[in-house]
């Protein structure tokens, strides 16, 4: 439970920052320490939350803190996609609301979309490769595109490429991305990209495992003569790539 | 077999979608919000018509030798509406599977307003499959019956398009 | 009455099977993000919860479509069923998880002018659990249920901050969507969370209360 008590010291020791968080069990401080066992600094536990949960405890209804959950309770959890993608689409109106410009709305989101991804990178080492932090870009792409793929939208990507011209430039593949997939783009509006959202996600995984880049996402027409089918590129850059 | 116009009508009974598989003869696009503005009102009509208290949806269908219309409205108050030719079976199948397609394509598209003219490109694909589909699961198993038909000409010429 | 549960509970299983899926932490934690951008954005945690309301109507007119056409629902006998049908389908079909209704008082009293209230008892105590049992309620119609939901995967992974926890209604959006859902089918109704798993009671519960039949109602016979 070394994560746990990670969690709890940061929620004890960091109250500000926690609440900014809106209260989802991981804090987006610290991002590149990201606990993946590297961060084994954790100062013991001050008891805050849990006092407060004893305290819970002596009245009527008996509370569980938060922190007695298994971590992996939700793992194989799944709700309507239909329910995502109404929530997702009121994210996007909520998103709209006010703003014009393309590239301002593509923030927005993929800011949204950088708090979930910094958490579920978070989780999803968690559960598999606990005390294991990848340093190689490369491999961290991979284990995105496989792993985290596989846990967040239930298959992997479609495709890794590098570019030809960038050594550090990369391509996630993927077909159908699901947070276009009821979307239509109205002709004033063709250049946005709803899977803006999922390039946050990426950024934020990234950057909290300490790989400092850029993600945007692009959506490619179909091409005849490869019978490439629609897809969408994310594409990733990395800043100050050490080799 | 062949469908001619799809229509969609929302809960106040506006026009938000209308498309022509085969060109009507007479009628223009602008014609059509008129007429379905009085189908609209008659539905309505008749709905309070009905002596018993039992639900009632207004007019689901209506028949002629030329033509068939099935209207098939939500609880909501959507009226889902197509015509076809006069032996097109299914056609409430095929409006339900419509209605599935509008609630994927267009309720959750999130630069779709309510109450607003239907313009998910996404919905009018997938629309355009369906019928497509559904011209041709009933073309091909009942083309012998069909040569018998007077409307065997008119079926024909359609059925090209 | 069980039976009816039973087959309601069955219908929703289906309904849930016949959906596509997504992992349920993604949705949770979209969510979380989208709270969390509200609380940044709007400042005023009033203001969010009434915010959060107000996208869950907006979700809730758009939903109530794929609602009837994917569980093949036609007409509710009454507000009772309206409200079961909502646990036992609604939201196993949106979220997976199944609720229960019990029946409530409601805690304004409006004049009510709905067919519904007829026979309108208080024979639930809502503040004691343990004594409702649903087959003691088949025969009257209230106006007023409370919807429990004991899992609700909203909560997953959230704990409220001390300074939100008397205030947030971090799953309000769910009121919203119930309003907004049932009032496309011409059901007026008042939504409110009475208790809040997040604010340390047991389960949270959602009180519905039917405030009026919309005027052009052609699909309730009751």
């Amino acid at each position: 439970m070394m994560n746990a008590e990670l969690v709890t010291s940061d929620v004890s020791s960091q109250p500000q920052s926690y609440s900014t968080t809106s209260g989802v069990e991981y804090p987006s401080t610290s991002a590149p320490s990201l606990g993946m066992g590297s961060g084994g600094t954790a100062p013991p536990f001050v008891g805050n939350t849990f006092s407060q949960s004893s305290a819970i405890g002596s009245t009527s209804n008996k509370k569980q803190s938060i922190f007695d959950d298994d971590l992996n309770a939700h793992m194989n959890k799944s709700v309507s996609l239909s329910a995502f993608s109404h929530l997702f689409c009121g994210l996007l109106q909520y998103c709209r609301e006010g703003i014009k410009d393309v590239g301002t709305l593509e923030n927005r989101l993929s800011g949204i979309g950088y708090q979930i991804g910094i958490k579920q990178l978070e989780l999803i080492t968690h559960r598999l490769r606990p005390m294991k932090r990848e340093t190689n870009h490369v491999s961290m792409l991979e284990f995105i595109t496989k792993d985290c793929w596989k846990h967040i939208f239930g298959r992997l990507a479609d495709g890794l490429e590098q570019s030809m011209q960038n050594d550090n430039e990369f391509f996630i593949v993927d077909h159908k991305p699901v947070t276009n997939r009821f979307v239509s783009l109205p002709p004033d509006m063709v250049t946005f990209n709803p899977a803006s959202f999922i390039a946050g996600i990426i950024h934020g995984m990234l950057e909290s495992a300490g790989f400092k880049c850029n993600v945007i996402a692009l959506d490619q027409e179909s091409d005849n003569e490869s019978k490439r089918p629609k897809r969408t590129l994310f594409i990733v850059q990395f800043k100050n790539l050490h080799k | 077999m062949t469908i001619h116009s799809l229509l969609i009508l929302s809960r106040s009974g506006l026009l938000v979608f209308c498309k022509d598989f085969v060109k009507h003869p007479r009628l223009k696009p602008n014609d059509w919000i008129r007429v379905t503005g009085i189908f609209h009102g008659m539905s309505e009509v008749i709905k309070q018509l009905s002596p018993l208290p039992t639900k009632n949806d207004g007019i689901s269908s209506v028949e002629d030798e030329t033509f068939r219309l099935h209207c098939y409205q939500t609880l909501t108050g959507l009226k889902f509406i197509v015509t076809a030719t006069p032996t097109t079976e299914n056609l409430e199948r095929l409006l339900k599977d419509v209605y599935g397609l509008y609630c994927d394509f267009v309720m959750k598209d999130p630069f779709h307003k309510m109450e607003q003219p239907i313009k998910s490109h996404k919905f009018i694909e997938q629309l355009d499959t369906l019928v497509q589909r559904t011209s041709d699961i009933f073309m091909f198993p009942l083309l012998p019956f069909w040569q018998d038909s007077p409307y065997h000409t008119y079926f024909l010429v359609l059925g090209k398009y | 009455m069980s039976l009816d549960n039973r087959r309601l509970g069955s219908k929703g299983d289906t309904a849930f099977a016949n959906m596509d899926k997504i992992s349920c932490e993604l949705f949770v934690m979209t969510y979380g993000a989208l709270v969390t951008q509200l609380i940044k954005d709007l400042k005023d945690i009033d203001e969010v919860n009434s915010k959060l309301e107000e996208m869950g109507y907006s979700i809730g007119c758009r939903l109530i479509d794929e609602f009837l056409s994917k569980s093949q629902t036609r007409n509710c006998k009454n507000f009772h069923t309206t409200c079961e049908m909502i646990a036992k389908v609604g939201l196993k079909m949106f979220l997976g998880v199944e609720g229960n209704i019990r029946k409530s008082t409601p805690t304004n009293n409006v004049a009510n002018t709905s067919s519904f209230s007829t026979s309108m008892t208080t024979s639930v105590s809502t503040s004691n659990l343990g004594t409702a049992t649903p087959s003691s309620t088949s025969d009257d119609i209230s106006n007023c249920y409370i919807l429990e939901i004991p899992n609700n995967p909203l909560n997953d992974f959230v704990e409220l901050p001390s300074q939100f926890k008397n205030k947030l209604i971090y799953s309000n959006i769910l009121c919203g969507v119930i309003r907004g859902a049932l009032e496309m089918v011409q059901l007026k109704v008042n939504c409110k969370f009475t208790t809040c798993k997040l604010k340390d009671d047991d389960c949270d519960r959602i009180q519905i209360e039917l405030e009026e039949i919309l005027e052009d109602v052609f699909e309730d016979d009751d």
